[in-house]
């Protein structure tokens, strides 16, 4: 048995996060809390150490970019929401302007790639596949149609059950492939336990 | 008006600000999206311990009320403020907080990634006795493609492999496409309905 | 050789039509966010004017909702609501209010205890004023508990982990699953129906949707996920939004077509993909 103490540690949380399938667990509840105390101080100091702390000292301090302190104050006005009632409504500034740079953003930007993807539909013909294709991109874009019209009410009607297998045989693919994949990383944790930690094989 | 109408008034002005800048000014596109991009970065990166007060709030108030499970709460702080304190005195380079960081993160991360596979069989046996037919299309498929994956599948017949490449290559692809075009028009909708000023949700609305 | 390069440069840099960026898309990606506001826009003033516009067909995940909330008041366990991954300016993540919020107003009108985990300390911002304003709609504030707005770091095992904890320990009787997934979608649905919650999920990431299918009641996908807001709202602006979406689906199908026959008439003509490229 490989008597490192990193690795007995990371023997002994392999076994109680593994321990959830049988039942949730004391053990579990450890390792679980313990991952979440981690990963929530590592965040901080990520921002702290890699962000905030050169900003300061670099950007601000050391080439005098002192407008940074207007971005600075309206961020903290996120801590409103956790402070009085009655200042919480200030949180609203900060979040209206990240909402707004992501909707210019995304107005601007997404219909590229979108137009990028939707012309492959066409851009080569001939193929029998071909065909098959766009009939089966039509009828998964007309299943998604939403307003109820009299024709639409009609042709869902034929069509929604073919188009809903068609998606689910998809669905199957997607499923069957990627079970094998999380098999090989059981197997992965079964090796650390059996090789690396008890020595075994 | 303070409190809702000027928030509203901001969501717009920065959204056609990004736009315009995003459409025009070909030379200056980069540099007004890359500095913008950068001040709004160090904005939310103030409320770094936004979430740590929120953690803080939830397992302080587990112990002081003596929940259910409130000693895991409290070793939970422990490890939370140790390693913040540790992180940033030490800074995160320091070897004591990577080792003990790697050590226990790995087992957790590792692990449940693999207990994956446990539930989705789980999920594909309960799948197979649910009455719908959803499921049972998806299962059937599922195990042609499992089938097709592994020797067994060659030895019953060469064609379970064209099969299973032909399902992912031409109807497959097509489904997913006409299922992300979808999702773009119906998240472009959503952008606008923002943008338009239809849902303040995001404004206590 | 350099000097080429340059004068390369220089004539890749001259706008299109003067003033948009030289850039794959520029121009037709301007249409297209021209004309999917424009039909928008004139579906918002049809419905603002009293016209009659279609109604929207009903999705079942969303009728749902009602009736999980309705199971967790029988039982006395609590609804809950996950969505880890996505960010402050996710499309998703304004979707995901509109979920909260109905589904913390049902919460609020029955009684019931209604818990939301997120794994963005931003988005918990909102989504704390989001219940909250549910609790007030519902005439219940007292009733708001912001010990059930939970907030753990993204972090995507490390996250899976606790909230697969919180549903053993918790036991919420409802579950909804709302936004992008990655690998985590083969866990946690399948710890819900361990416990033997009713479980809707509204998933844009279509790879995992396969996991959602096999283990929830009702999955709502592509563009059904956004329709919800709208949908939800029963408001005829709001409706008309989704009318506009479908009209540029149809006129999506009607361009792939027409780019189709052209393909065909005049093979590797490509004209219709050049025009979406300019």
């Amino acid at each position: 048995m490989n008597m490192d103490p990193l690795i007995m540690l990371e023997a002994v949380g392999t076994i109680a996060v593994l321990s959830y399938v049988w039942k949730e667990n004391a053990a579990y509840r450890f390792f679980e809390f313990t991952a979440i105390g981690l990963v929530a101080a590592h965040s901080i100091v990520q921002t702290w150490n890699n962000y905030l702390k050169p900003t300061v000292r670099d950007r601000m301090i050391g080439d005098g970019e002192w407008y940074l302190l207007i971005p600075a104050a309206i961020g903290l006005l996120y801590y409103t929401r956790v402070m009085d009632k009655k200042f919480s409504w200030l949180a609203r500034y900060p979040i209206s302007i990240s909402i707004g740079y992501s909707i210019g953003y995304s107005l601007a930007y997404s219909p590229r790639p979108f137009l990028k993807e939707f012309r492959n539909n066409f851009a080569s013909f001939g193929h029998v596949n071909d065909y098959i294709f766009l009939l089966v991109w039509l009828l998964v874009v007309f299943y998604f149609i939403f307003t109820l019209m009299k024709k639409t009410k009609k042709t869902l009607r034929v069509t929604g059950a073919i188009t809903r297998c068609l998606i689910m045989i998809y669905m199957g693919v997607l499923f069957g492939t990627s079970i094998l994949g999380k098999f090989s990383r059981l197997l992965g944790r079964y090796q650390f336990l059996l090789r690396d930690w008890l020595r075994l094989i | 008006m303070l409190r809702r109408e000027v928030p509203a008034v901001l969501t717009t002005v920065m959204a056609i600000f990004v736009f315009l800048s995003a459409m025009l000014f070909p030379l200056e596109e980069m540099k007004i999206l890359a500095r913008t991009d950068s001040l709004l970065q160090f904005m939310g990166n103030m409320a770094l311990f936004l979430g740590g007060i929120n953690l803080f709030r939830l397992h302080s108030r587990n112990i002081k009320k003596k929940r259910e499970y409130w000693p895991f709460s409290l070793w939970l702080l422990a490890v939370f403020v140790f390693f913040t304190v540790l992180g940033i005195v030490k800074g995160n380079n320091d070897p004591l907080y990577k080792g003990l960081y790697d050590a226990l993160i790995v087992p957790v991360n590792a692990s449940m990634h693999s207990i994956s596979a446990f539930f989705l069989c789980s999920a594909a046996f309960k799948a197979f006795r649910i009455k719908n037919l959803d499921s049972i299309v998806l299962m059937i498929s599922a195990v042609w493609v499992m089938l097709a994956s592994v020797p067994i599948g060659e030895i019953i017949s060469p064609n379970v492999g064209i099969v299973k490449d032909w399902l992912l290559a031409v109807p497959g692809s097509a489904v997913a496409r006409a299922m992300a075009n979808g999702l773009f028009l119906a998240g472009f909708a959503a952008t606008l309905r923002i943008f338009l000023g239809l849902e303040r949700r995001h404004l206590g609305q | 050789m350099d000097l080429m390069l340059l004068a390369a440069e220089a004539e890749a840099a001259v706008p299109k039509w003067g003033i948009f960026v030289d850039v794959e898309g520029a121009i037709s990606g301007l249409l297209t966010t021209l004309i999917l506001t424009g039909l928008t826009y004139y579906w918002i003033t049809a419905a603002r004017a009293g016209r009659n516009i279609p109604s929207i067909r009903r999705l079942p995940g969303l009728d749902a909702i009602t009736e999980a909330v309705g199971r967790a008041t029988e039982m006395g366990r609590p609804v809950m609501l996950a969505n880890r991954r996505d960010g402050l300016g996710d499309v998703e993540t304004f979707a995901l209010w509109g979920y909260l919020s109905h589904a913390a107003t049902l919460a609020a009108q029955y009684d019931t205890r209604f818990i939301n985990l997120t794994g963005s300390h931003l988005v918990l911002a909102v989504n704390e004023a989001v219940i909250q304003q549910a609790y007030l709609e519902a005439g219940r504030p007292d009733a708001f508990n912001q010990d059930d707005c939970r907030y753990f770091p993204s972090n995507q095992w490390p996250w899976s982990s606790h909230c697969a904890g919180i549903i053993m320990r918790e036991r919420p009787a409802a579950l909804l699953w709302v936004g992008s997934w990655s690998g985590e979608a083969s866990i946690l649905p399948e710890a819900g129906s361990q416990i033997e919650a009713i479980q809707i999920a509204a998933v844009t990431t279509t790879g995992q949707l396969p996991f959602f299918i096999a283990s929830c009641d009702y999955v709502l996908m592509s563009g059904e996920v956004y329709a919800a807001s709208a949908y939800l709202s029963k408001e005829p602006v709001m409706t008309g939004t989704i009318v506009a979406e479908d009209c540029a689906k149809l006129l999506l199908m009607a361009i792939a077509v027409l780019g189709a026959l052209v393909e065909i008439a005049r093979p590797a003509s490509q004209w219709m993909t050049n025009l979406l490229k300019f």
